[in-house]
């Protein structure tokens, strides 16, 4: 009886399933990619805000602290967010006519609200609390990134899990010193190996890795 | 255990990508234009206020978040709750955000603007003002409030001629009427339980008083109990008998006279002889005068007056014989001498006896107002319907039931277009102004007498002003507690006890009581209180006639049969449930689901019941047999808990009191509350798919006191936080782990809804979400949850964490100072809200630890010992019972 199928046949069959295994792998490499992806974290996405407001401006043009606006940082869970009354303190004299700041204008004359498009937004299982973090010291660049580099404000990191675990499990690789936290510049005068130790003993940090840490 | 590849890993790689399907939405941040003070937005606030009850008040904390209230807690400086708190107070919170409630004024049911009003009473009270006031006429439910009754005093100055009526379904005439036979005036009795060593209840449930229930367990004197329907004050007595309203009265007559020939009469004043002094003789609200006269006659015997029973001024404004008041308004409706009858609260078109004819007599009335949380029966038939305020809406005043004055505040403006009932009678009386003013008016008088009293005189606007706010911020006026009574109870008492009549009807007697979870009725449309399971029958969503198994047998009756009830050519159709423990040869039904029954001559108890089997059944919701325990061998002796990991971790843990654990369910609605729990309603309750983590399992045990004599016993069950939890080595995603500090934590976010560690848990306090509960049907539901705590979506399971959020709150605020968590820190919602103290939580590593010093001290025992669990929830009891 001859043979349906060529010899050749089995060469076909050969690349056909390496080329198939390949590509299954590749479409799952790729999910996962696009996963941590800024498509989905955002990362380095400027957002368009109601208010193009600017932080490189206001923070490294005008040297304002982060907590003259987000003053419930160092108390709350909520880093806070400034009110049209703060805006006013200074803009009822610097630019007080225009138009990009008719929303500003707005929120403190009629009491209406600005809706910022959050950029810093992790899901709402998770239970972040500023304070602890800002009292341990953890400085603002680490999670925010230069935002006195950003003239419309992006997400400096991918805010993954992943992310926050690395932290929480080696919290000596970031700590630095408490007067420090809401510098934009401070760089260790020692090695952070030998610092961030120190750091650790003096503030007592634990090592928050429990489920309940930050879901609950 | 060295795998080649985890389970979890293998699942991940499984799904992995999938997780980029979902993107995070977008969303924004609304900060205010600006901020109120205090401004530290997302932290919680806490405000003293106080919620009715009959009349009452009972001191609260109100948690509020962003400026909604979020959770209702007691206040501990409040003499009436001193921490603790009972289900009633807790679920207002749900009613608060019902979207049910009345929300706009309405004339014949179109709706109208609060001004129209106004001119339309205006319009009505000028003729009236012609005449006294003759023809007016105010009904409300019992008033406690002393701006309400300073209102209603203006207002017979200004219409002498008119007349005010107080009725409420549950009224307290009885104890009005003794008190007057026993001092010649009106007065209170306020018992001291603390002080006393022996307690005998004539049918009196005074556990449903918080404050009662606390003082009597941190003294825990022997109680001797004679009831009718099983309570929750019956469950812990010493010994306790079944009898029906007559033969109590029988008892406490024969007791009273000091009769030989009744046993237990005899066996009674024998155990009391031997308490002069220190024991109590409490007669139940509903109890006949009789009752409470022979209660008077054995307190003063015994010289409790005084000691362990206080008489004191009314708290009442103006305490009246309330059904004589309401039968007199009724009257007068009938001869056509009302003109304006204006309704404060209370439903009395359902409410009132049916033989008074309330609704035909209400008709002759030409001009009718109703004020109610909700339209109702009454507001149907009135023609302006006046959406009342809700109490965590208005400002306003209570006192407690030692007679100390709270005051109401508000935590949030009012939902809709409500108004209180100062507002409404301020209406009436010509001027309309807020709440605010009218209370703190009536206080700025009020203030200038109490320090006088003090021996200051406070004049000035600014020391009134201090005055105010501290009173505001405490919850409560100091030193408002009803004053003691000077007078003495009448020496020939004695002669005014006569023996109860022969029985004047043939078939069963009917008692007709508040239920545990609806009361009379008002909470009817609150679903927290609906779905709580009920103490002893276990019932939710419905209720039912209730009768001793003897008796059911006698009429070859079962569990949701529905029956007949007849009386006096009035009848009713209720299904039965069979209650262990009940007395034969009565039967008790709840008030609102009774009133049709409930004739003035027989308000509270009537003989000559007769029951017809009706041949149809019901399903009942009862979740008795909910989350059986498999009749395991329940309590047995502790492991030694593992040590935890290092020094610097806490060992979290919980002791639950059994001996003092009335089955009150408070901790059950504070937990609903706390936690985000949803309500599944009666058909979901039907399949076992009620929400609740924390259940109160209720066990009946056969009793010495002789035949058909039972003990309820009360044992609350939730997450047993198993150091060998059976739950997590099954769980397919590692969504159910342990903590360090020895919490089993549930991961919502990971969990698929395998139901695996449901079923492998052998208490079964795991809950799955079988829909979308969570997803409230109104947008103003959605303002009830606690934001500290994940709403949870449909598929995933949950349970008790030990309010894991109330523990992260305490970890992060020790951490700011550098310190340890103290013992006391975190209080899970349960234990802050159990009348009793019978739940401790705490870290067991600490050995000077209240959970760790009790542990070490009483005997303990946790749940099917025999599994190895190693639960860190533990049972203390020294009540062989429990065992």
């Amino acid at each position: 009886m001859p043979q349906t199928l060529p010899p050749s046949a089995n060469l076909a069959l050969r690349v056909g399933l390496a080329a198939s295994l390949l590509l299954g792998a590749a479409a799952i490499w790729l999910l996962a990619a696009l996963d941590r992806s800024p498509w989905t974290t955002r990362a380095g996405l400027p957002r368009d805000q109601p208010v193009p407001f600017s932080h490189k401006l206001h923070v490294a043009g005008l040297g304002l602290d982060c907590r003259y606006c987000h003053t419930a940082v160092e108390e709350a869970g909520f880093a806070g967010m400034p009110s049209g009354k703060t805006c006013m303190h200074c803009h009822a004299q610097i630019f007080p006519d225009a138009p990009v700041l008719a929303p500003v204008r707005a929120a403190f004359e009629q009491d209406r609200s600005i809706e910022w498009v959050r950029v810093a937004d992790l899901p709402d299982f998770v239970y972040f609390d500023h304070s602890i973090h800002v009292r341990k010291g953890f400085g603002c660049v680490t999670c925010h990134g230069r935002v006195d580099r950003m003239p419309l404000l992006e997400q400096a990191v991918s805010m993954s899990m992943l992310w926050c675990l690395d932290c929480h499990r080696r919290p000596e690789r970031y700590v630095r010193p408490l007067d420090q936290v809401f510098s934009m510049t401070w760089e260790p005068l020692e090695d952070q190996a030998t610092l961030g130790p120190r750091l650790a003993r003096q503030y007592g940090l634990r090592r928050p890795t429990d489920c309940s840490s930050c879901h609950r | 255990m060295n795998r080649l590849i985890e389970r979890r890993d293998f699942i991940l790689a499984a799904l992995a990508g999938l997780a980029s399907c979902t993107r995070q939405p977008e969303e924004v941040i609304v900060p205010y234009g600006a901020y109120p003070e205090p401004a530290l937005p997302g932290q919680p606030l806490y405000f003293a206020t106080a919620l009715p009850l009959g009349g009452l008040g009972l001191g609260v904390l109100v948690k509020s978040v962003d400026g909604r209230p979020v959770k209702i807690e007691g206040n501990p400086d409040h003499p009436a709750s001193l921490g603790a708190i009972d289900s009633f107070a807790q679920a207002w919170l749900w009613s608060l955000y019902d979207p049910a409630r009345a929300q706009t004024i309405t004339e014949s049911g179109r709706p109208r603007l609060w001004g129209d009003f106004a001119d339309w009473l205006e319009r009505v009270l000028k003729p009236l003002r012609a005449r006294q006031g003759e023809g007016l006429r105010i009904l409300t439910q019992t008033v406690s409030s002393p701006t309400l009754a300073w209102q209603l005093a203006q207002l017979q100055d200004l219409f002498p001629a008119s007349r005010w009526h107080q009725f409420e379904p549950l009224t307290r005439d009885p104890v009005r009427q003794a008190a007057r036979l026993a001092f010649g005036r009106d007065a209170q009795l306020r018992y001291r339980f603390e002080r006393a060593d022996f307690v005998v209840s004539f049918d009196a449930d005074f556990f449903a008083n918080p404050r009662y229930a606390r003082d009597f367990m941190r003294k825990r004197p022997t109680l001797f109990a004679a009831e009718t329907m099983p309570s929750l004050t019956g469950s812990k007595a010493a010994r306790r008998l079944a009898l029906t309203p007559r033969r109590i009265e029988e008892l406490a007559f024969a007791a009273a006279a000091g009769r030989e020939d009744d046993p237990e009469a005899a066996r009674i004043s024998g155990r009391l002889e031997q308490h002069r002094g220190a024991s109590i003789v409490v007669a139940g609200d509903e109890q006949p005068v009789r009752v409470h006269l022979a209660a008077y006659l054995l307190n003063h015997r015994l010289g409790n007056f005084g000691k362990t029973v206080l008489a004191t001024e009314p708290v009442e404004a103006s305490p009246e014989l309330e059904l004589e008041s309401l039968a007199e308004l009724i009257r007068d409706m009938a001869a056509g001498r009302v003109e304006l009858l204006v309704m404060l609260g209370g439903n009395p078109a359902v409410e009132a006896p049916p033989d008074l004819d309330f609704v035909r007599n209400l008709a002759r009335v030409n001009h009718r107002v109703h004020s109610s949380l909700y339209v109702n029966e009454t507001s149907r038939l009135a023609q302006w319907h006046v959406p009342e305020a809700h109490p965590l809406e208005s400002w306003g005043d209570l006192r407690a039931f030692d007679g100390t004055v709270s005051l109401l505040q508000p935590l949030i403006a009012p939902l809709y277009e409500g108004k209180s009932h100062h507002e409404l009678l301020a209406a009436l009386l010509g001027r309309s102004q807020p709440g605010y003013e009218l209370v703190r008016d009536y206080w700025r008088g009020r203030a200038y007498s109490l320090s006088l009293r003090a021996g200051r005189s406070l004049v000035s606007e600014e020391e009134f002003d201090a005055f105010w706010r501290q009173c505001l911020h405490d919850g409560f006026v100091r030193g408002t507690a009803a004053e003691p009574l000077p007078a003495h109870v009448r020496p020939d008492l004695a002669r005014l006890l006569d023996p109860p009549p022969a029985p004047a009807a043939a078939g069963l007697e009917v008692l007709f009581r508040p239920d545990a979870t609806i009361w009379d009725g008002r909470f009817a449309e609150n679903a927290w209180l609906q779905e709580l399971p009920k103490p002893i029958t276990k019932l939710t969503w419905e209720n039912a006639a209730c009768l001793s198994p003897a008796t059911a047998a006698a009429f070859g009756l079962a569990g949701g049969d529905v029956v007949e009830l007849r009386l006096k050519n009035r009848s009713l159709e209720l299904p039965v449930w069979i209650v262990p423990g009940h007395a034969p040869g009565a039967v008790t039904v709840t008030v609102r689901d009774g009133r049709e029954l409930r004739l003035s001559d027989g308000f509270f108890s009537a003989a000559g019941l007769q029951i017809r089997k009706m041949g149809r059944r019901r399903r009942m919701a009862s979740v008795q047999s909910h989350h059986f325990l498999e009749g395991r061998p329940l309590l047995g002796p502790p492991t030694p808990f593992l040590p935890p990991p290092d020094s610097g971790t806490c060992a979290w843990g919980m002791a639950i009191d059994l001996d003092a654990c009335t089955g009150c369910s408070a901790c059950v609605l504070a937990c609903v509350a706390e936690n985000n729990i949803p309500t599944v309603g009666r058909s979901e309750v039907l399949r076992g798919r009620q929400m609740h983590w924390l259940r109160i399992d209720q066990y009946i045990q056969d009793s010495e006191g002789g035949p058909g004599e039972v003990r309820y016993l009360h044992l609350p069950v939730m997450c047993m936080h198993c150091e060998n939890a059976p739950c997590e080595p099954v769980c397919p995603v590692g969504a159910t782990v342990h903590s360090a500090e020895g919490l089993n934590e549930m991961v919502y976010n990971r969990c698929i809804g395998s139901r695996y560690c449901a079923n492998n848990c052998p208490y079964k306090v795991r809950r799955f979400n079988f829909f979308e509960y969570a997803a409230a049907p109104a947008p103003v539901q959605r303002m009830l949850y606690n934001p500290e705590v994940t709403v949870r979506t449909r598929g995933v399971v949950e349970k008790c964490t030990y309010c894991v959020q109330r523990i992260a709150a305490a970890r992060i605020a020790a951490a700011k100072d550098n310190r340890r968590i103290r013992d006391g820190d975190v209080v899970t919602a349960c234990q802050a809200a159990c009348p009793t103290e019978a739940i401790m939580f705490g870290d067991l590593s600490d050995p000077a630890g209240r959970v760790a010093r009790l542990l070490g001290r009483r005997p303990s025992f946790v749940l099917l010992a025999g599994l190895n669990t190693k639960p860190r929830t533990r049972y203390l009891s020294e009540d062989p019972h429990h065992v």
